[in-house]
């Protein structure tokens, strides 16, 4: 699937939430998507050894992970998941997803590395920027970046959160509209940087007026439960900070140690997190048995037939997949209506911790960044 | 004034109500009761109370770095509701 144009459809006066409209080769459908990423589109190879349906889903991403052993990127599955997508009319993105570490310490030299990696095996070309590049110096680079693509290929560039806060919105304004997509490497909302950067991004992303064309935003990399926010979904979080493509961070085994992996495989599912679409956040089985008088993580398991070919801790992650997707897409249903969001999200336990804690405190500071 | 409250909150409430009535109640027994909540579940829960008037907040005796919560009777937070529906509708 390619990305022909992506346009603003609506945007929410109070809560500056937009929504966008993508047209492909062979659809179209709105932002607010959560992708299919490394974890998913493993559940689809199960589930298709068993010729159950893969997932309604017209994003899919792979995130690369570093292989320590061979000091190199793990490029292991990259062919057969482009396949995949490209078989099942998916918008394909890849990213090559870093510790905090090799993020702090990234080159322009890696980066433009990795860019040459990957130049002849996907159509839309990652290029990962060092946190403290200067516009200028993007768009110098970019022209050279530019000129190594071939006409069915485009640039994806990739900006931290955690980038320089004096360039972070020069380059994203120079960039939305022009690129289709652009990449956020995404955390957990936890520093004054990473807020401040999201504002701009939100402040930017809503000054685009409708019928106009935008790009889309895609965060990569974030936690999928964030627990210091009273363990909301990661893309919700995102989704209310011009997050359009939502892909989580993959884990990587061989970057785990091995207690962790032994406490992983050992897992019980009353320790599995479970979407609760009623509290919109994640819980485990003996707060629900204590709220709900019933283990809601049990019961979903239960319902799956094995004929779906998941086990029980895929199944959870599945069922989350689903509910967080069906949570994106009642905001798109309410920005539609125009009704009042922030009063909406009020009444979820989840979304109102969120609001309070996070998004009202910052809403009359992204007036302030109307310069933006 | 109270006004409405919304449902997550009201669902707080009433096993708030059930376990103390209208006593004096602090952060941590509120924790005990909203054993399903973390630390900021349950100050956003405290914070929508008390900007809908359903709480009383004072500071502790013992400790003033400390509050002491109070809810408030339920019957005169409807009372207080129903006035200011009739307020409005008759603005």
């Amino acid at each position: 699937m390619t990305i022909e144009e992506v346009k603003v459809e609506a945007v929410d006066e109070n809560s500056r939430f937009v929504l966008k409209k993508i047209k492909t080769d062979v659809g179209e459908f709105y932002n607010r998507r959560v992708a299919i990423s490394n974890f998913m589109f493993n559940c689809e190879q199960d589930k298709m050894l068993y010729n159950r349906p893969i997932f309604n889903a017209p994003v899919q991403t792979h995130h690369i992970n570093w292989d320590f052993l061979s000091n190199g990127w793990d490029y292991n599955g990259l062919t057969t998941a482009k396949e995949h997508a490209e078989k099942n009319n998916r918008v394909f993105l890849i990213y090559h997803q870093r510790s905090d570490k090799q993020m702090n310490e990234l080159k322009l030299k890696d980066s433009v590395r990795d860019f040459n990696d990957v130049l002849d095996s996907v159509n839309d070309v990652p290029f990962q920027l060092p946190l403290e590049m200067s516009l200028d110096k993007w768009k110098e680079v970019k022209g050279k970046l530019m000129s190594c693509l071939k006409p069915n290929q485009n640039l994806v560039p990739i900006i931290s959160s955690r980038h320089n806060t004096a360039s972070f919105p020069l380059i994203v304004k120079e960039e939305i509209g022009k690129s289709k997509v652009i990449g956020i490497n995404s955390y957990e909302i936890s520093t004054p940087v990473e807020i401040t950067n999201l504002s701009f991004l939100t402040a930017i992303n809503s000054k685009i007026k409708i019928n106009q064309e935008t790009s889309l935003f895609i965060n990569f990399g974030y936690s999928r439960i964030i627990r210091r926010l009273s363990s909301i979904a990661g893309s919700f979080a995102f989704s209310c900070f011009a997050g359009d493509i939502l892909s989580e961070r993959a884990y990587n085994p061989k970057t785990m140690s091995r207690d962790v992996i032994k406490h992983m495989m050992n897992r019980k599912p009353t320790e599995y997190s479970y979407y609760d679409e009623i509290e919109k956040k994640f819980n485990k089985s003996l707060p629900q048995m204590e709220w709900y008088g019933a283990d809601l993580t049990k019961e979903t398991m239960g319902k799956v037939s094995v004929a779906e070919g998941l086990n029980g801790y895929q199944v959870i992650k599945c069922v989350s997949h689903f509910l967080q997707q069906r949570d994106l897409d009642l905001i798109n249903s309410l920005i539609i209506s125009k009704s009042n969001l922030f009063e909406t999200m009020k009444n979820y336990t989840g979304w109102n911790v969120f609001l309070n804690m996070v998004m009202l405190p910052l809403s009359s500071n992204q007036r302030n960044l109307s310069e933006f | 004034m109270a006004n409405a409250i919304p449902k997550w909150v009201q669902e707080r409430v009433s096993k708030l109500w059930k376990k103390y009535d209208s006593k004096e109640m602090t952060f941590e027994m509120i924790q005990n009761v909203l054993t399903m909540d973390d630390r900021n579940t349950i100050s956003v829960f405290l914070n929508e109370l008390r900007s809908a008037d359903w709480i009383e907040v004072k500071q502790s005796k013992e400790d003033a770095r400390k509050r002491i919560y109070i809810l408030k009777q339920p019957n005169d937070i409807m009372l207080e509701i129903n006035s200011n529906d009739n307020r409005r509708s008759k603005s």
